[in-house]
């Protein structure tokens, strides 16, 4: 059925942990019922998951790294009925409400801009979801997904395993830190394709040896950086990246990636549309019920979804528009520079600037940096202000808060 | 290397490396994730630049997180691990 870590789980076991649940009130009876679930154990909360969906129940996942009384808050945004904290017997019980519907994944959108939300998914939806991306996924049913990445959140859960499981293969989920590790597992699977974040991957493909090689890797998330993306594809056969939001699953997949800002070919189940080449625009995603508003900004060309930015992280300059990982890509290519990020200040008079700030490896004058970039990038794109920093400011999740790293104003 | 000298390279990469914010927590008993505020990100930088840079040998085990809760656990963990080492140095 699936590994966790070096521990195979059959069937047989998954239905044993089922009649374990049928036997415990709470869980009996999850139907119309929302369950937030934070576990240490992946396989206990993989089998929860899947035996309150049986159920027609609603779940909330909640990483377990989350501290008790952080459960608590989130599970009662979500509006969860009862918590499970480590433990499957000794429920909190929180609230007596009815939620408008039931029979949903409940997941807390990043909220990269703001308060994250809680946006939820019928699980019909999820499988529709889950049809469409085996459907255009170019792997078979010996080809293991390995899941590097959070089983709680839709792109570990989802696209790793449960679409792993639909087409035939058994997923390893890996819940240990050593990428080391990591690496020993994808030997032992050679046939593979690998979920991760940028970081885990750029970190893999600095510590692979001995001629190894990795069989198929999928990214997403936030944008990898160029170089990291030119070293990752030397070492692996195929890297494909995937492009989605909570509220849609994933939309998009591209099954060999060689411009980071590729996001591939939109999937059956959903009608993508975005502004062309010349002109781009804000990514709409059409599924059967709504329409969702991205937020995000890209075009599509030749069929290929290609994202350039956060719509509130474009910079307008005096009416031209720069993207700022454009502009993060150049300063990256310094090879004193670590680390940087692009965002807007807005200047009362002139209007929208480009701000840096970076992380540095020596000291660099202002002066080299802007002639680097001035050979690499047109005048409006060239950052005014330039901010040496240790370290970059990120939000809980990892992600870097443009908007909130501009919140200053320019003097 | 003494535990000492694993310590002052611990405390070497955390500073100069991840340049964390929060050295002036560090200490032996300094836990890593509440004291220097590292997340899942900053431990995999750290056991890269443990790995390429200073020579570790990180095993391809899975790792226990109670080795990686303190600088001081973490520092146990190193020493054990240059222990085959040495007792091969030492045939």
């Amino acid at each position: 059925m699936f590994f966790v870590n070096d521990q195979y789980y059959t069937l047989d076991d998954l239905e044993r942990q089922y009649t374990v649940f049928e036997n415990i009130p709470h869980l009996k009876d999850c139907r119309n019922r929302r369950l937030a679930v934070c576990m240490p154990d992946a396989f206990q909360w993989l089998a929860l998951c899947l035996f309150v969906r049986s159920k027609g129940g609603s779940i909330v996942p909640l990483h377990p790294s989350v501290p008790k009384e952080g459960a608590i808050r989130m599970a009662n945004k979500a509006g969860s009925h009862f918590l499970l904290y480590e433990n499957i017997h000794r429920p909190i019980h929180l609230s007596q409400q009815k939620n408008e519907k039931e029979g949903v994944l409940v997941q807390m959108s990043s909220g990269t801009t703001g308060d994250p939300k809680c946006i939820e998914r019928t699980w019909e939806s999820i499988e529709n979801e889950i049809d469409s991306y085996v459907s255009v996924m170019p792997a078979d049913n010996q080809t293991a997904s390995v899941v590097a990445c959070p089983t709680t959140h839709s792109y570990g859960l989802i696209c790793g395993v449960l679409a792993c499981i639909r087409r035939g293969a058994e997923p390893v989920i890996l819940t240990n830190m050593n990428p080391k590790y990591v690496l020993k597992k994808l030997k032992e699977h050679p046939k593979h394709i690998l979920y991760g974040a940028p970081a885990l991957l750029h970190t893999l493909t600095l510590l692979i040896r001995d001629g190894q090689r990795l069989d198929a890797v999928m990214t997403s998330g936030t944008l990898m950086p160029a170089g990291w993306l030119e070293a990752l594809k030397k070492v692996s056969n195929r890297v494909l990246q995937q492009y989605g939001c909570s509220e849609a699953g994933c939309v998009a997949v591209h099954p060999d990636v060689s411009d980071t800002r590729e996001m591939g070919y939109p999937l059956p189940h959903a009608k993508v549309e975005a502004g062309s080449i010349q002109n781009p625009g804000e990514i709409l995603i059409h599924d059967s019920e709504k329409t969702i508003f991205t937020k995000d900004l890209g075009y599509i060309e030749n069929g290929v979804l290609s994202f350039l930015a956060r719509m509130d992280d474009t910079i307008n300059v005096a009416g031209l528009n720069v993207y700022p990982q454009e502009v993060e890509d150049v300063l990256m290519g310094e090879p004193r520079i670590i680390e940087a990020v692009v965002y807007k200040k807005v200047h009362p008079l002139s209007g929208e600037r480009v701000c840096a700030q970076y992380v540095c490896s020596e000291y660099i004058e202002e002066e080299e940096l802007r002639e680097w970039c001035r050979d690499y990038l047109a005048p409006y794109q060239v950052p005014l202000e330039f901010k040496k920093v240790e370290e970059i400011e990120k939000l809980p999740n990892g992600k870097v808060s443009r908007k909130r790293l501009g919140e200053g104003v320019l003097a | 290397m003494t535990r000492q000298e694993i310590l002052q390279i611990i405390h070497d990469i955390l500073r100069d490396q991840l340049e964390l914010p929060s050295m002036k927590a560090f200490h032996e008993d300094a836990r890593l994730n509440e004291d220097l505020y590292m997340d899942s990100i900053m431990i995999l930088q750290l056991i890269l630049h443990l790995e390429v840079d200073m020579g570790f040998e990180i095993p391809d085990e899975m790792l226990v997180s109670k080795d990686f809760r303190t600088v001081g656990s973490l520092a146990d963990f190193l020493e054990r691990q240059q222990e085959p080492a040495a007792a091969e140095g030492s045939k």
